[in-house]
């Protein structure tokens, strides 16, 4: 059954909503990063010292009521973009009330450590909210989002580290392709939360400096946040109600490296396997693809072993690096790159790589340093993951 | 509904493994709630010939250990699996707690870096893959339910991707967060140690197969979860443990019209015996 894009949703640092994220992208008024303020009040109010790494951050509007850092985050996020998705692909709230309508929501750590100052207060015998900890006990964004938007089918939560929300979109497909469901609300979000700003930084991988990805002088990550959705649907049902398609979904494939449980396996094996994978089951070749989206964290070795796949995997296609931009939104990730990638192929454009400044010769990979129209009709967007996870997911243009 | 067939299963829990809590249950013993409800202990964990020890263990988070002793127990290996796919909830609840208890004791700038990586909800799975060599799909689903990783499996499976996933729940005991739920006054999950695992299929109409039958769940979204059963807590692990030991019966019956079902009120599954094989 061939899968159809319909709609897509997007919410991350450099922008609300795709119509305003694509004119930033594209346009040259970067988003950068900066300390989180709110997220280091609470650093200082818990004692744990003082920190200055930048980090993506959206609005506080963004939030119910402008509050942020509740264990509800994720999941206004999560809901915004995913209105957007449904509004682009002209459904409404109650259309998906069946049970061959599904929700898949990729999520990390994110979705629901937000409650570090209830559990010091906890510690101490001091706790007077459990708020907090009722949240994490009870944590289920697409269970959350399925009463929200009112779907009827199957309702996945996905925490597969940093791949999550491109293996959302990817069960999205394989649902799709299997005939359980005819629509699938798919993607990924995660709001910032302490407990990983710290986390990242003891791993001794978070850049003090605006990250910059692929590029010789490349110091590490920087958190981020956001959501990413997606509205699939078989070619049967947006015919049946003569909706329009932005792409084509194509393939997913998913390959773990079985390696490490922290570091990707230096011979990338995992990410080859899933790019070789994701081609096949789209029925394309290497050189039909227009651009990557790749995963780049610009971390020393996550940008080596992504570059040591394309080389040999995918060496004529365009690179794009948008996490100079986004920042890393860790279970948002792969659904905010897949969204952003439909819409390049819908514009027949694709951005430059925010970030990446200067050639480095041991990668031999140089991202879009420049837009540039797009002149084929598919692209691919890759996301590796803690635990050696690797995806990858394949549109196709429709024009 | 959607089907999938069973062609092996196994588990480990603080009663040992799970054709021994068969055993015990069979022979009426009486479970003392204080076992159930305990951990599952490291001698236990290491009496299977095929755990590894020494260095592959170090490092690894306490779950991950009971996980992987409950595949080994599930599967032949070298496995040939092509799939992982863990309901996993909480992930490491004890590595979450342990990170945040570095974060408070020693400050952001001395947190435990090993402990943060615990934290991430795919660990488990992870270290499975890692040492049954899975390199296709490995999944995590986080969320306390089994339906929606059945969901994923069938949907591997059918899409054709895979053609076996090797698909469990897992669970461990906090006390940190048993600590939590008493003085909140919230209604307990009562975890407890385990990890239960299937290997699933399509089901083959030519051969006589044990199925598993599922449908969507009910909704649960932030509010409580239900008080589970005294044996084995409640969560997605109590829920597999149920379809193991049913499984188990399923698999030592000859009625060819067994129909049972399985559910936590939440969510409700139906182990049968496939009649074509007949």
């Amino acid at each position: 059954m061939e899968a159809l894009v319909s709609g897509i949703g997007c919410l991350c640092a450099a922008g609300r909503k795709v119509a305003e994220i694509w004119p930033n992208l594209t346009g040259g008024l970067n988003s950068s990063p900066s300390p989180p303020e709110k997220l280091l009040q609470l650093a200082r109010k818990l004692n744990l010292g003082e920190l200055t790494h930048p980090a993506f951050t959206v609005p506080n509007d963004c939030f119910p009521d402008g509050i942020r850092h509740t264990s509800r985050d994720t999941l206004a996020l999560a809901e915004s973009a995913a209105r957007e998705a449904l509004a682009m692909s002209g459904l409404e709230i109650g259309q998906l009330s069946d049970d061959r309508s599904a929700v898949i929501v990729g999520s990390t750590v994110g979705n629901a450590l937000h409650f570090l100052e209830d559990y010091a207060a906890f510690k101490q015998g001091l706790a007077s909210s459990w708020a907090g900890f009722h949240d994490y006990f009870n944590c289920n964004p697409a269970v959350a989002l399925a009463q929200i938007l009112k779907i009827g089918g199957p309702s996945l939560t996905v925490g597969n580290a940093c791949c999550s929300g491109s293996d959302a979109v990817g069960l999205g497909l394989e649902m799709i392709a299997s005939g359980r469901c005819e629509r699938v609300l798919a993607g990924g979000a995660d709001a910032l939360s302490l407990v990983p700003y710290i986390g990242f930084r003891r791993l001794m991988i978070y850049s003090d400096q605006a990250c910059r990805p692929f590029d010789r002088d490349r110091r590490g990550l920087n958190l981020g946040e956001g959501a990413g959705f997606l509205v699939i649907e078989s070619a049967r049902a947006l015919e049946k109600r003569k909706g329009r398609a932005l792409a084509k979904l194509l393939g997913y494939a998913a390959a773990a490296d079985a390696h490490h449980l922290t570091a990707p396996h230096p011979e990338a094996t995992g990410i080859r396997k899933a790019i070789r994978s994701a081609l096949r089951r789209s029925g394309l070749t290497p050189d039909s693809l227009a651009f990557v989206s790749v995963h780049g964290t610009a971390t020393a070795e996550n940008d080596r072993v992504e570059a040591l796949a394309l080389r040999s995997e995918a060496p004529d296609a365009s690179v794009w690096a948008l996490k100079g931009s986004t920042g890393h939104t860790l279970g948002a990730a792969g659904a905010v790159e897949a969204a952003l990638s439909v819409a390049a192929l819908d514009y027949g454009l694709l951005p430059r790589s925010y970030g990446f400044v200067t050639f480095d010769p041991a990668l031999g990979l140089r991202p879009t340093e420049l837009s540039q129209p797009i002149t084929k009709s598919a692209a691919m967007s890759i996301s590796l993951g803690f635990g050696g996870g690797n995806s990858a997911l394949v549109f196709g243009s429709v024009k | 509904m959607t089907i999938l067939a069973i062609q092996k299963m196994g588990g480990f829990c603080p009663a040992g493994t799970l054709r021994e809590l068969f055993l015990l249950l069979e022979n009426s013993q009486p479970l003392e709630g204080e076992v159930m409800a305990g951990e599952c202990n490291a001698a236990g964990l290491k009496q299977s010939p095929r755990m590894p020890s020494g260095p592959l263990l170090r490092r690894v988070p306490r779950l991950a250990k009971i996980a992987l002793r409950a595949a080994l127990d599930a599967v032949d290996w070298p496995s040939g699996l092509e799939a992982l796919i863990i309901s996993a909830f909480y992930g490491s609840v004890t590595s979450t707690f342990e990170f945040l208890d570095s974060i408070l004791n020693d400050g952001a700038d001395l947190a435990s870096p090993t402990a943060f990586s615990h934290t991430v909800t795919n660990m488990t799975t992870a270290f499975v893959s890692q040492y049954l060599k899975i390199t296709g799909p490995c999944l995590t689903l986080t969320q306390p339910l089994l339906t929606p990783s059945l969901e994923a499996a069938w949907a591997l499976l059918s899409g054709g991707q895979v053609t076996n996933v090797l698909w469990g729940a897992v669970s461990e005991r906090s006390s940190d967060m048993a600590a939590i739920e008493k003085l909140s006054a919230r209604q307990p999950v009562t975890l407890t140690d385990g990890a239960v695992f299937f290997e699933l299929c399509l089901p083959n109409p030519h051969h006589q197969e044990i199925l598993v039958e599922f449908g969507s769940q009910e909704s649960s979204g932030f509010e409580p979860s239900p008080y589970g059963d005294l044996v084995f807590g409640s969560g997605s692990l109590a829920l597999a443990f149920r379809l193991a030991l049913t499984s188990l019966l399923a698999e030592k019956s000859s009625d060819r019209s067994l129909s049972q079902v399985v559910s936590d009120g939440r969510e409700r599954l139906v182990i049968s015996l496939s009649r074509s094989g007949l």
